[in-house]
C-alpha cells in the first residue's frame, strides 16, 4: 500500500509536472517500446521453435509405434508360418487343412482382416474367410508377392484397396512357408485393415487444426486423421515432404503445403525398417493465432492510451515474459523428457524385437533339430494327443508300419496295433494318462505292431508324456525287435549247442572271470574234479589246484591281467589238478581267453591224463623191451651175415675141389676109367655144380632180405629190355618174340627190381625154350585202387594152378630139373623183394598154355629207416 | 721177355685150390715161375723180403699177385693194403681170386686198389678159362708199370 501510494505520489507528482511528464513518458515509452519490440521478436521465435519441436516429437513417437506394430504383425506371421503341422500340410499341398489351423487367428488378432495362402507362384489356394471368387486367382502382380518373392523374407506391402468388397484400404504382410527341406512351398499372407491397425493415431493431439497422416513405402496415404473417410488412395509421393520421407529423412519445417494449400508447420519421420513415414502438420495461422490477437490488442492499446498501454504492455509483457520463459523452460524439459522416453521406448522396442527374432530363430532351429532328430532316429516315433489321435509320426514309423504320414495323422494310435489288442490298449492309454511319466510300455510283455498289410512284428516301446496346451501328448518310441528276437533265439540256440557240446565233452571245460572265479563248469568237470557245478561256481580256481601251486597261479594270473606274457594262455600245458577228495592228478590244460567289454575271461579245457600217464609208462616199458629185442635181432643179423660170408667162402671151396679134381681125374686118368666110371665122375661134377648154384641162389635170397633198400623211380621197360638183351646174348640161338610195353615206371630199389625182372623174364625165357614161336610180354595196367599192376606173361610150359601156393616157396619146384633146371629159389626171391616193397605177387597159368606173373609195388614210404630183416 | 723174370705170386692157403690153380695155369700154357705163399703173413714177408724171405732178392718183384681173401694170420685185404702202402710194391698188379661174391668183399677189394676181382667158379672148366684169361691179360697183353 505504501509502495503504491508512493508510486501514485510519484506519478501524481510527475504528471503534475507536464514537461517532465512528457519527457518521462516519452523516455519510458521509448524504452518500453524498444523492450516490447525486442521481447516480441524473442517470444515469437521461441514459440515457433517450441511448437515445431513438439510436433517433431509427436511425429517420431508415432513412427516408432507404427514400426513396433508392424513388427508384431510380422512376428505373428512368421510364427504362424513356421508351425510344423502347418508347414507339413502346405508342403503336401493340403491348403484347406493348412488354413484351418489359422481358424482362430482373426478372432485373436482383429486387425488381421483376412488370411490367405498362395503357392510359391502366387496363386491363391486357400483363404479365410473364404471368398470363392478369388480362389485360384494369381496374385503375382500384387506388390506383396513381388516384395516377398524378391528374397523370400517377410514383407510388409504398401496399402491397396481390397479386391473384394468392402473395398477398404488394407496392406499385406507376406511370409514364405518352407518345407522340411527349407524350400519355399507357399506364401502366407495376412491382410491387415489399415484403419484398425492405425486408429490409435487419432488419439494423438496434433493441436488446433493439426492433423497427422501416414504414408506407405510408395508415398501413398495409408491413414489420414483429417480425411479419414476419403475413398481411394491418395498418392502424395510428389510432395516435397513425402519425397524426403521416402528418402528416409526426418525433420521439421515451415512451408506451404501444396495439398492443403496453406502455410504450415510440418514434422515428418520415417517408420524405421518398413519404408513408411509419418507426417504431422498444423497450419501456421492456427499455431500462431494467439500472437496475431495480441498484435491487434497492442494496436488498440496504442491507439487509446499510449502510456497506459505502454505501462500495461510493460506489465503484461513483463509478466508474459516471465510466464513464457517459465513455459519455455518447461517445454524444453518436457521435450528432453520426451526425447528420453522416445529413446528408451525405441530401445525397449528394439530389444523386444531382437528378442522376439532370436526366439523365433531359436525356435526354428530347435524345431529343425527336433525334426532332424525325429527323422534320424533309428526308432519309429509316434506322438498322439490326449484322445489318442496321432499328431506326428517320423519316416521310420511310416516305413515300418507301411503307412504314409497322411494316412496316420488324426487316426487313433490303435491303428498301429493288432486288432486283438486294440480294445485293451485304449484302457492302458487311459491308465497311462492318469499317471504319465517316461517309462517302457508293457513291462515284461511281448508287444506287437501291426503293419498296414495286417502283418505283425515284435516291438519294444517307451513312452514319455509331453505337456502341451492341448493336454498331455504321449510320445511313443517304437523299436522293431524282430532282428533282436531272431538274434536272441539264435543266441539261445547257440548257447544250447554250446551246452550240448560242453556237456558231452569228455574234457572238463571251465570258464573263469578276471577275478579268477569259476563262472562255468561242465559235466565232465564235475566228473573229473568231483565238485558239482553249483558247489564250484563263483569259487576261486585255486580250489582245483594243489595248494603248493596257488602262489604261482596267482602270480601268473595277475601278470597276465596286467598285460604280461602268460606261460599258459594259448598253449597246452601239463599241470597238476586237485579233486574234491584231495587227490592230485595230472591234467593237460589248453587255455584261451576272451573279452567282453574289456573284461577278460578264461576258458580252459582240462583233460585228466592219469590214464595217459599210465599208458605212457607202459609204452616206455614196451619201448625198453623192444630196444632189447632190437639189440638181439641186430646180433642175430650180424651172425647171419657172418654165416652168409662164411658160406660164401667156405662152403664153395670143397665143391670146387670136388669138381676140379673130378675133372683132373677125367683128364689125367681117362685111359684107366671105363665109360661107367667116367659117367659117375660126370654125375659127381654136375651135382657139385648144382650145389654151387644152390648156394649162390640161397645167398641171393639172403642178400635181398638183408640188403638196404633205396626206392627211386625205375624205368622197368628199360630194365626189362636190358635183361632180355642179356638173355639173348647168353643164348643167341633162341628166337623169342618179346613185347615190352614202353614207359613203365615203378618206384623201387633199382638193384632189387633188376633181380625181380631177371627171375621173372629168366623163367619166361627158360619155360618157353620148347615153344615155337616163343613169346614174352611185359606190360602194366592200373587196377581199381589206382595201383600199377605189372605183368610178365609167356606162352611157355605154364603150370597147374592147383600148386600155385607152392610157386613162391623156397626150393619149391613144379617142374623136373631135367625138364627145366633151377633151384626153386628164384620166385621166393622175387616174392621177398616184392614184399619188401609192400607189394603183392601172384601167378596165373595153365599147363602148356603159358604163365602170367603179376606184381604190384606198395606206396613208397621214402623213409630212410632201415627195414627190419624178416 | 724172360719168362723166369715174370714171376707170379700165388697167395692161397687151401692146398686143393693151390693145386687146381697151378693146374689151370699149366693148362693155359702159362709157364712163368709161380711162388706160392700160404698165408697173409708169409705173403707180406715174401713181398718185403723179411722173416723167412730175408735173403730173397728185393729186386725180384712178382709181375702179378694172385690173392685169396680168406687167409690165416693176415687176411687178403690187409695184404693188399700193405702192398699199396709201400713204395716198392704199390704198382704191382693184384688180382683177387676168391670164392666169395659178397658185396663187402668186392667193394673193399676195389677200394684197396685191386686191379681185378675174379670169383673162383665151382665148375673147374670155367676156372681154367678164368685163370687163362688172367694170365693172358696180365702177363701178355698188359704192359707192366716201369720198374
Amino acid at each position: 500500500m505504501t509502495g503504491l501510494k508512493k508510486l501514485r505520489d510519484i506519478g501524481e507528482s510527475l504528471i503534475a509536472r507536464a514537461s517532465v511528464r512528457w519527457i518521462l513518458l516519452l523516455l519510458v515509452s521509448a524504452a518500453i517500446i524498444a523492450t516490447a519490440a525486442s521481447s516480441y521478436r524473442e517470444i515469437d521465435k521461441e514459440l515457433t521453435a517450441v511448437a515445431l519441436l513438439r510436433r517433431e516429437t509427436v511425429t517420431k513417437i508415432a513412427a516408432v509405434t507404427i514400426a513396433e506394430k508392424f513388427g508384431r504383425v510380422v512376428d505373428v506371421a512368421i510364427s504362424l508360418s513356421t508351425r510344423v503341422r502347418f508347414r507339413e500340410l502346405v508342403a503336401q499341398g493340403k491348403w484347406t487343412e493348412a488354413i484351418k489351423i489359422m481358424q482362430n487367428v482373426p478372432q485373436d488378432l482383429p486387425h488381421i482382416e483376412r488370411l490367405f495362402l498362395t503357392d510359391a507362384k502366387g496363386t491363391l489356394q486357400a483363404d479365410m474367410p473364404a471368398l470363392p471368387q478369388v480362389r485360384g486367382v494369381n496374385f503375382a502382380f500384387r506388390e506383396w508377392y513381388q516384395g516377398v518373392s524378391r528374397d523370400w523374407r517377410p514383407y510388409v506391402s504398401p496399402v491397396y484397396i481390397r479386391a473384394a468388397p468392402p473395398q477398404i484400404s488394407v496392406f499385406a504382410v507376406a511370409v514364405p512357408v518352407r518345407n522340411a527341406g527349407n524350400v519355399v512351398v507357399g506364401v502366407l499372407v495376412l491382410q491387415i485393415r489399415v484403419e484398425s491397425l492405425l486408429t490409435w493415431i487419432n488419439t494423438i493431439n496434433t493441436g488446433k487444426d493439426g492433423f497427422i497422416y501416414v504414408v506407405d513405402s510408395k508415398g501413398q496415404v495409408a491413414f489420414h486423421s483429417r480425411h479419414r473417410d476419403r475413398p481411394g488412395i491418395t498418392d502424395l509421393s510428389g510432395t516435397p515432404v513425402v519425397e524426403k520421407l521416402l528418402r528416409g529423412e526426418h525433420g521439421v519445417e515451415t512451408g506451404l503445403d501444396p495439398v492443403e494449400n496453406e502455410e504450415a508447420n510440418v514434422a515428418y519421420a520415417p517408420v524405421p525398417g518398413y519404408g513408411w513415414g509419418v507426417v504431422s502438420q498444423q497450419p501456421l495461422h492456427a499455431s500462431l493465432a494467439f500472437i496475431t490477437k495480441e498484435a491487434q490488442l497492442r494496436r488498440l492499446l496504442t491507439g487509446y492510451g499510449f502510456i497506459l498501454a505502454l505501462c500495461a504492455l510493460a506489465i503484461v509483457m513483463a509478466s508474459r515474459i516471465a510466464t513464457e520463459r517459465k513455459r519455455t523452460m518447461d517445454d524444453r524439459r518436457m521435450k528432453a523428457e520426451l526425447e528420453q522416453r522416445v529413446a528408451e521406448r525405441t530401445m525397449e522396442l528394439t530389444q523386444a524385437n531382437e528378442l522376439l527374432r532370436t526366439e523365433v530363430a531359436e525356435r526354428e532351429r530347435a524345431e529343425h533339430k527336433f525334426r532332424e532328430l525325429l527323422e534320424s532316429a533309428p526308432d519309429a516315433i509316434v506322438i498322439a494327443d490326449q484322445e489318442g489321435h496321432i499328431v506326428l509320426v517320423n519316416s521310420q514309423a511310416e516305413r515300418w508300419f507301411g503307412y504314409a504320414r497322411g494316412e496316420l495323422i488324426d487316426q487313433p494310435v490303435e491303428i498301429l496295433l493288432p486288432e486283438r489288442l486294440r480294445q485293451r490298449h485304449a484302457g492302458h492309454r487311459a491308465d497311462y494318462l492318469s499317471a504319465p511319466r517316461a517309462r517302457p510300455m508293457g513291462n515284461g510283455l511281448e508287444l506287437f505292431g501291426r503293419r498296414r498289410d495286417g502283418s505283425e512284428f515284435p516291438v519294444e516301446i517307451s513312452l514319455s508324456p509331453i505337456e502341451t496346451v492341448g493336454g498331455v501328448w504321449v510320445t511313443s518310441i517304437i523299436r522293431d525287435i524282430t532282428e533282436r528276437r531272431l538274434m536272441e533265439s539264435e543266441r539261445r540256440a547257440s548257447e544250447a549247442r554250446f551246452r550240448a557240446v560242453a556237456d558231452t565233452a569228455n574234457d572238463a571245460i571251465i570258464s573263469a572271470d578276471s577275478l579268477g572265479r569259476v563262472i562255468y563248469f561242465n559235466k565232465a568237470g564235475e566228473r573229473i574234479f568231483g565238485y558239482t557245478a553249483v558247489e564250484i561256481l563263483h569259487q576261486p580256481l585255486t580250489l582245483l589246484m594243489p595248494p603248493r601251486f596257488h602262489a604261482t597261479h596267482e602270480q601268473g594270473f595277475r601278470r597276465f591281467l596286467a598285460g604280461g606274457e602268460s606261460r599258459v594262455v594259448g598253449r597246452t600245458v601239463e599241470l597238476a589238478g586237485k579233486r574234491k577228495n584231495g587227490e592230485e592228478f595230472p591234467l593237460e590244460l589248453s587255455l584261451s581267453t576272451w573279452k567282453i567289454d574289456e573284461e577278460i575271461f578264461f576258458t580252459g579245457i582240462l583233460r585228466d591224463i592219469t590214464q595217459r600217464r599210465q599208458a605212457e609208462e607202459s609204452i616206455r616199458q614196451l619201448n625198453g623191451n623192444l630196444e632189447q629185442r632190437a639189440v638181439a635181432v641186430d646180433a642175430a643179423n650180424k651172425e647171419l651175415e657172418a654165416f652168409s660170408y662164411s658160406v660164401s667162402h667156405d662152403l664153395r671151396a670143397p665143391l670146387r675141389s670136388i669138381d676140379g679134381f673130378g675133372q683132373a681125374l677125367l683128364e689125367d686118368c681117362a685111359d684107366r676109367l671105363d665109360d661107367q666110371g667116367r659117367q659117375h665122375l660126370q654125375r659127381i661134377r654136375s651135382a657139385t655144380q648144382r650145389m654151387g648154384t644152390l648156394i649162390d641162389d640161397l645167398l641171393m635170397l639172403s642178400r635181398v632180405t638183408r640188403a638196404e633198400m633205396r626206392r627211386e623211380p625205375v624205368d622197368l621197360s628199360q630194365l626189362a629190355q636190358s635183361v632180355i638183351t642179356g638173355l639173348e646174348i647168353n643164348e643167341p640161338g633162341r628166337k623169342v618174340e618179346c613185347q615190352l610195353q614202353t614207359g613203365m615206371m615203378a618206384d623201387g630199389d633199382p638193384h632189387l627190381m633188376r633181380i625181380v625182372l631177371e627171375n621173372l623174364l629168366g623163367n619166361a625165357w627158360k619155360f618157353t625154350q620148347r615153344i615155337n614161336p616163343a613169346r614174352i610180354e611185359m606190360n602194366s595196367r592200373t587196377d581199381d585202387s589206382g595201383a600199377h599192376v605189372y605183368c610178365v606173361r609167356d606162352n611157355g610150359a605154364g603150370f597147374d594152378m592147383t600148386y600155385t601156393d607152392k610157386l613162391f616157396g623156397a626150393f619149391q619146384r613144379l617142374h623136373a630139373a631135367s625138364d627145366f633146371p633151377g633151384t626153386g629159389i628164384g620166385l621166393a626171391t622175387v616174392q621177398r623183394i616184392i614184399q619188401r616193397h609192400g607189394g603183392r605177387v601172384w601167378a596165373e597159368g595153365e599147363i602148356g598154355k603159358g604163365a602170367s606173373f603179376y606184381f604190384t609195388l606198395g606206396p613208397s614210404t621214402r623213409s630212410s629207416l632201415q627195414e627190419n630183416p624178416a | 721177355m724172360n719168362m723166369e723174370a715174370m714171376k707170379i705170386l700165388l697167395v692161397e692157403d687151401n692146398p686143393d685150390d693151390e693145386e687146381l690153380t697151378l693146374r689151370a695155369l699149366r693148362q693155359n700154357n702159362i709157364m712163368n715161375k709161380v711162388d706160392v705163399v700160404r698165408d697173409g703173413a708169409e705173403a707180406v714177408d715174401y713181398l718185403f723180403c723179411q722173416g723167412a724171405y730175408k735173403s730173397r732178392d728185393p729186386s725180384q718183384i712178382p709181375s702179378i699177385v694172385m690173392l685169396d681173401l680168406k687167409l690165416p694170420k693176415i687176411d687178403g685185404l690187409e695184404v693188399l693194403r700193405r702192398i699199396r702202402a709201400d713204395q716198392r710194391t704199390r704198382l704191382i698188379p693184384v688180382v683177387i681170386l676168391t670164392s666169395s661174391k659178397e658185396e663187402q668183399d668186392l667193394t673193399n677189394g676195389y677200394s684197396f686198389g685191386a686191379n681185378s676181382y675174379i670169383r673162383k667158379p665151382v665148375d673147374f672148366k670155367q676156372f681154367v678159362n678164368a685163370v687163362g684169361q688172367i694170365g693172358l691179360y696180365w702177363l701178355v697183353l698188359n704192359e707192366p708199370p716201369p720198374r
